[in-house]
């Protein structure tokens, strides 16, 4: 009789033990459905992004070709201004449009030894050409040597420069605006900030403003901080963000020093 | 006078682009279809080809590994609004092996939608 107790109390053990490896089998299962589920929806994103790119840059391209030859042929310059706005409606879908593509297409970092203080100088002159008929003026200022120099991918980190200059130059008010690139190396980390005087960020955004599809602003689909944020990880770094309403906004990017690696 | 092949299925492309290419001098033929294209390149005596890659018939791909074997002299500029490269020039998840290693062949590749300025500068110094 004890036998048998023992041998039920044994099996009712044994039973126990399955039914949680079940539970946890079951967990796995429903973890990895909702991954596939979510790899599926972004592999989707990929391929509906590549289509409507290639479907809207041919249009796209067919109305910057005309203006080039309206350009050529006007004689009258009252229409001047008409064709400078849809010169510059052009240039932002054209970056919605890529937007798209690169968050889709976001790859790891390819390495090469970057001069950093030549690749702020030349984001900000991208930028610049971006914005200079809205008279907002942005500075530079460095602590790193001329000379210093880091792995890093440089397009990928331009493009976050760029991308968040850009959006300081949009946040200020035109004539009155001011944006200060600044860089440095603390503690073995790469630090650039990037500080606006304008409208700031309401707090409740704050923790919203890298989700993706997520827009404060009037125009584009909120996909560039996420892009941004996504980046700037893959280097190991870290993108913060400091604001208050009405106080101006403060971007910090922080990447390990990472030397002599690239290949 | 450099003599221009413009392979393209967008009329309106064809038609823009030719008249500034016109302006700038050069004598230009335009073509809307893949397989025309290939028989023009073949028969005709052109210094370069713009071409796109989605086409009727032949595609720019196709176009493009005939010209190479036929005539690998000849100067062709991609013009596609396929997403092929990102702003950095590099490649993304759109393209397959293949027809990466065909796009090497081209001498240049630009995506549209392209500055006019940028374009003949390549076309002038092709």
């Amino acid at each position: 009789m004890d036998k048998l107790r023992k041998t039920a109390r044994k099996n009712n053990e044994e039973a126990l033990v399955l039914d949680r490896i079940i539970e946890q089998k079951t967990r796995e299962l429903d973890r990895t459905k909702k991954e596939l589920k979510l790899a599926k929806r972004l592999s989707d994103i990929g391929t509906l992004a590549a289509t409507v790119a290639h479907e809207l840059r041919n249009p796209l391209a067919v109305i910057k070709i005309a203006l080039y030859n309206i350009k050529r042929k006007n004689i009258n310059k009252a229409l001047d201004n008409h064709v400078l706005s849809i010169e510059e409606k052009i240039a932002e879908t054209a970056v919605i449009i890529n937007n798209l593509l690169n968050y889709s297409s976001i790859k790891k970092p390819d390495y090469k030894n970057v001069n950093f203080n030549q690749l702020i100088i030349a984001a900000i002159d991208s930028v610049r050409k971006r914005v200079e008929s809205s008279g907002v003026n942005i500075s530079f200022n460095t602590k790193l040597k001329n000379s210093f120099m880091m792995d890093a991918d440089p397009f990928q980190i331009k493009e976050v420069l760029v991308n968040i200059i850009y959006n300081a130059c949009q946040a200020v008010e035109e004539r009155k605006g001011r944006v200060a690139v600044f860089s440095e190396t603390k503690s073995n980390y790469l630090i650039i900030k990037i500080i606006d005087n304008g409208a700031g960020i309401k707090k409740s955004e704050l923790k919203d403003i890298f989700k993706p599809f997520y827009t404060a602003k009037s125009k584009g689909i909120g996909l560039g901080l996420t892009i941004c944020d996504e980046i700037v990880s893959m280097h190991k770094g870290s993108l913060r963000v400091e604001s208050k309403k009405g106080k101006g906004a403060e971007f910090t990017i922080k990447i390990p020093v990472r030397e002599g690696k690239a290949a | 006078m450099k003599k221009i092949l413009l392979i393209d299925d967008d009329k309106e492309i064809c038609k823009e682009l030719s008249d500034i290419l016109r302006y700038e001098g050069y004598r230009v033929d335009t073509l809307n279809n893949g397989m025309e294209g290939a028989d023009a390149i073949i028969k005709g005596t052109y210094n370069l080809i713009l071409l796109d890659l989605k086409l009727p018939g032949l595609t720019g791909f196709d176009i493009l590994k005939s010209a190479r074997k036929n005539n690998p002299e000849l100067k062709i500029i991609v013009l596609t609004g396929r997403p092929l490269i990102n702003e950095s020039g590099r490649g993304i998840a759109c393209i397959n092996a293949e027809e990466e290693f065909l796009l090497k062949k081209a001498d240049f590749v630009i995506n549209k939608p392209f500055a006019v300025e940028d374009l003949l500068h390549k076309i002038k110094n092709t």
